[in-house]
């Protein structure tokens, strides 16, 4: 920006001083720039280490997250077994055996038959429900609407809460795999419903939203504060991310503390 | 012509200074230093004009803009970048490149009557490294000054050596430092819409 005035005078000026300097600030800046790439680059990787970490994280949570259930479910299941099935089992046999003692009238005989009868009958009973429990069968034969449809019955016998249910998708029969993780997903935000949330009413809708399936799920209980860790941390919700992520769908809940929850997920 | 596009530079440098001028309240330190820094040219600027005009040479003024650019643009940078590191040497070379420049002309006071190469050379890449520093840093923070900054090192990139022959006029004539002047001129209205850029920029931002 400054103007020269011609009247330098008594300088000698050399050409080579002046091109020695131009070499100096090129490679000077050349420097700079390959010093700047350098970090650059160390930095980005850095950064992407970083997420990489995080995101293996995320992983063994889920992970975590689905064997503590699996434990959980196998807990439940050995509870059941033996308070259930082991326990009229046991009866049973002894039953058996008490017919086996000599000098027995005909009316003490039918007592003991009766007996049995009646509590193999219980037992398998149980061991119905049990395996209900595990994989409802309507699931498995006539797909997950009905599937979902019996779920909502079992639910609303109680009569403490009510549920609506839209669907405008058609769930293709061959999809069972995803459609059981869909059915445990509400199984799951059902079951907080009732029994964190004390829920009334409860509506669930499937439809495309954007062309992709899309489950919209809410209901009027308790609700909670999203911002707070506790809440999301659970177990349930947990399980409910890990399956979301196997139908490689998204998953968001809103909630405020006595406003009720509203979850959206994809699938 | 010439002429004329001899203060299209100046006259958008008073625009900006003006306009920079009209938010300084509001905005934070650095906007701040920065509004001193173009306060400060602009003052150079007029009076290099005012010299030239009254037929005095005009070229001590220019240990005044190189220093004074350096100065303010390491202040300005000093408050702009948040890493401890590049503080440190931010504050190691305000002290030091003064110092050197210093011993510099007591050793050859010819150069202050011409254009001193090792003037230039010290203070534009020193700047030229803050703002790749401030490049580093924007990698992963938000974009403060990006485009002042961007303005800088595009000026700075040029200007060196634009202004680093300059002397070579007693040699090439008076057209050498014609062209020279008219490339830096470019170069400085490019800088010049990079500052107007960044404070529309900022004024937006104020205001949502």
């Amino acid at each position: 920006m400054k103007k020269i005035n011609d009247s330098i005078g008594g300088n000698s000026v050399d050409i080579y001083v002046v091109l020695g300097y131009l070499f100096i600030a090129f490679l000077l800046m050349a420097g700079v720039l390959i010093l700047f790439f350098y970090f650059s680059r160390k930095k980005i990787i850095q950064k992407e280490i970083e997420k990489k970490i995080l995101e293996i994280n995320h992983q063994k949570e889920l992970l975590r997250s689905v064997i503590l259930t699996q434990e959980a479910e196998r807990k439940r299941i050995a509870q059941d077994l033996h308070d259930d099935i082991s326990s009229k089992l046991n009866v049973v046999s002894l039953n058996t055996h008490l017919l086996k003692t000599p000098n027995l009238s005909d009316d003490e005989i039918l007592e003991i038959t009766d007996n049995i009868t009646g509590l193999t009958q219980k037992a398998l009973e149980s061991s119905r429900r049990i395996a209900h429990d595990l994989l409802p069968p309507v699931l498995e034969k006539f797909g997950l609407n009905a599937g979902i449809e019996e779920l909502i019955v079992e639910v609303t016998s109680s009569k403490t809460v009510k549920v609506n249910y839209l669907n405008e998708l058609k769930f293709q029969f061959e999809d069972t795999e995803r459609h059981l993780h869909i059915f445990r997903v509400l199984q799951e935000l059902l079951n907080n419903s009732i029994r964190h949330g004390k829920a009334t009413e409860v509506s669930i809708r499937f439809s495309k939203i954007n062309d992709i399936e899309t489950c919209t799920y809410s209901d009027n209980g308790k609700g909670f504060d999203t911002s707070n860790n506790e809440s999301q941390k659970g177990l349930g919700m947990k399980n409910i991310e890990s399956r979301i992520s196997f139908l490689n769908g998204t998953f968001s809940i809103f909630s405020k503390v006595n406003e009720g929850v509203k979850v959206i997920f994809t699938f | 012509m010439y002429k004329i596009f001899k203060y299209i530079p100046i006259i958008l440098l008073i625009i900006n200074f003006i306009l920079f001028l009209s938010q300084f309240k509001k905005e934070n330190r650095t906007y701040k230093i920065y509004t001193v820094y173009l306060g400060l040219i602009v003052l150079i600027e007029v009076s290099s004009r005012v010299l030239i005009a009254n037929g005095y040479q005009n070229l001590m003024l220019s240990h005044l803009y190189f220093t004074g650019q350096f100065v303010m643009l390491s202040l300005f940078y000093l408050q702009l970048l948040k890493e401890n590191y590049q503080k440190q040497i931010i504050k190691f070379n305000l002290i030091i490149i003064p110092l050197l420049l210093l011993v510099n002309f007591s050793i050859f006071p010819s150069q202050l009557h011409e254009f001193s190469m090792v003037e230039i050379l010290l203070t534009s890449v020193t700047i030229i490294s803050y703002s790749t520093f401030h490049f580093y840093n924007m990698l992963s923070n938000k974009k403060d000054f990006y485009l002042i900054n961007c303005g800088i090192l595009i000026y700075l990139f040029g200007s060196t050596v634009t202004f680093l022959p300059r002397n070579l006029h007693v040699i090439y004539g008076k057209s050498f430092t014609i062209i020279l002047t008219i490339l830096n001129i470019l170069l400085y209205i490019v800088y010049l819409v990079f500052i107007f850029l960044e404070w529309r920029q900022i004024k937006t931002r104020s205001k949502g």
